[in-house]
């Protein structure tokens, strides 16, 4: 496995003669599953996470809201059950909603108030602050998911959103622009995109289990049964091609098993993959209705989101050069 | 990207053995979950999804629900949150109890009464399975229906 992957930076230069002083480079489990990444990144994942737990309650398991209506039906899952986590019923259920909803809206000021209230005192009072609402958006958003998930039917879709929301109220409180680097967010960011990948990875193992060889499922007619389930008009025609829904079982199931090699990519070939990956989410959207959109934000745990303050930066300098030079220019 | 040349050393050595083992203990958890083939242990379950080898010769079957009218008319009700509380899959995955304990069909019935205060009352509910075949993975034949279970609301 390349170094190159978790720091690029350090295996690109140059081996230089070390001094008895110098600090010793991190252990190789260190390094692969503790990048050191900048601050700003997890802010960044943290918010975006944090906007699309309320969009998920809200629009896409907002059936939390009926099953509070059909205790009958509860079957918790181990977790669940663990956690002593009780059926759902109205009140509780709208008191989760509004706790993820307000504890998101403080995760996305807070790292706006570093600018405004600078110093160490301040500072502190934020990460704690920090560590409060995103501990806060973290549970309701988990109770949420326990009680979407308690009635029998499990989304495995949400797996890496779930890790996500867990690993990322551990990391520390950080602002929009803050590139110092840490450790503790490299690990949150990594046990994302690991998270992400075993979604993918991991269906290709269930698959192979199920099916009793690697191959097997690919040659069945899974794309056939789907289609005829719940197949959009855009993908009716293919029940007349079998065999191309065959060939398209194939691509899915290499796709999953190469999943994990993401993880090596960097730069244009990781952007590459990963619009590959969210090509595939939209073609299974638009011709089954699934869209797997908290998997599909996980992959934002693979973008530089730390660089986006500096991008919106720079868009803004050039419009404003553009709109100089337009109305400088004579009519 | 000069930042990354820094230590950021901002994690001792308890909390690396820490992260390094919830990685190893998430990882050896999901795999087991892959391997006990089971929707339990979520979010770290069995990510089973289209994952059942399908034969291109064998059938697709998919649930509904039928009711019916205090007139004896057929009263369509979707199977789906917004209807009756639940989704199909919820519906399929919990088939055996139902089958075996109709009356919670009458929950499902409560529900809609409750979700849609408005709508006809249902004084009967039926889980009907519709079978379709396949050969050659393609379709073939009339699509054939059975009621799994019935329930009648006392009156």
């Amino acid at each position: 496995m390349s170094l190159a992957a978790a720091e690029p930076s350090g295996a690109a230069a140059p081996p230089a003669p070390r001094r008895p002083d110098a600090p010793r480079r991190p252990r190789l489990a260190t390094r692969l599953l503790l990048p050191a990444v900048p601050l700003a990144r997890v802010a960044w994942l943290r918010a975006a996470l944090s906007v699309f737990a309320c969009v998920d309650a809200l629009l896409l398991t907002d059936h939390v809201l009926q099953h509070a209506h059909a205790a009958g039906y509860w079957a918790p899952g181990a977790l669940a059950r663990a956690l002593h986590v009780p059926a759902p019923t109205p009140l509780p259920a709208g008191s989760a909603l509004a706790v993820l909803v307000l504890g998101t809206l403080v995760v996305l000021a807070l790292p706006l108030a570093a600018r405004r209230a600078p110093g160490p005192a301040a500072a502190a009072r934020r990460a704690r602050a920090s560590r409060v609402a995103a501990t806060a958006v973290a549970a309701a958003y988990l109770l949420w998911l326990l009680w979407s998930t308690g009635f029998g039917y499990v989304g495995h879709d949400h797996l890496a959103v779930f890790v996500a929301d867990v690993v990322l109220a551990t990391a520390p409180a950080a602002g929009y622009a803050d590139l110092r680097p840490s450790r503790a967010a490299g690990w949150a960011v990594r046990t994302v995109q690991l998270a992400t990948v075993a979604t993918y990875f991991g269906s290709a193992v269930s698959k192979w289990l199920r099916s009793g060889t690697p191959w097997g499922w690919a040659n069945g007619a899974v794309f056939v049964w789907a289609v005829l389930r719940r197949g959009s008009p855009l993908v009716q025609w293919t029940l007349q091609v079998p065999g191309l829904l065959v060939v398209g079982q194939w691509a899915l199931l290499s796709m999953e098993l190469l999943s994990p090699l993401v993880l090596l990519l960097r730069g244009r070939r990781l952007a590459l993959a990963v619009a590959g990956f969210l090509a595939f989410h939209l073609v299974t959207f638009l011709a089954l209705g699934i869209h797997f959109l908290p998997t599909v934000v996980c992959w934002l745990a693979f973008a530089p989101l730390e660089r986006l303050p500096a991008a919106v930066a720079a868009a803004r300098a050039r419009r404003t050069a553009d709109a100089g030079l337009t109305t400088s220019r004579p009519a | 990207m000069g930042v990354e040349q820094q230590a950021g050393d901002d994690v001792g050595r308890v909390g690396v053995v820490l992260r390094v083992l919830a990685v190893l203990l998430g990882g050896a958890v999901l795999l087991g979950g892959q391997l006990r083939d089971t929707n339990d242990w979520f979010p770290l379950g069995s990510l089973s999804q289209y994952a059942t080898p399908r034969s291109p010769d064998g059938t697709v079957v998919a649930l509904s629900l039928q009711g019916t009218g205090a007139d004896g008319r057929t009263v369509a009700v979707s199977l789906s949150p917004q209807s009756v509380g639940l989704s199909r899959a919820e519906v399929e995955s919990q088939q055996a109890r139902i089958v075996a304990d109709p009356a919670l069909l009458g929950q499902l019935a409560a529900t809609r009464a409750r979700l849609h205060p408005g709508a006809e009352p249902l004084a009967a509910l039926a889980l009907v399975r519709t079978t379709r075949r396949l050969s050659g993975g393609s379709l073939v034949g009339a699509p054939r229906t059975q009621d799994l279970a019935r329930w009648t609301a006392t009156p």
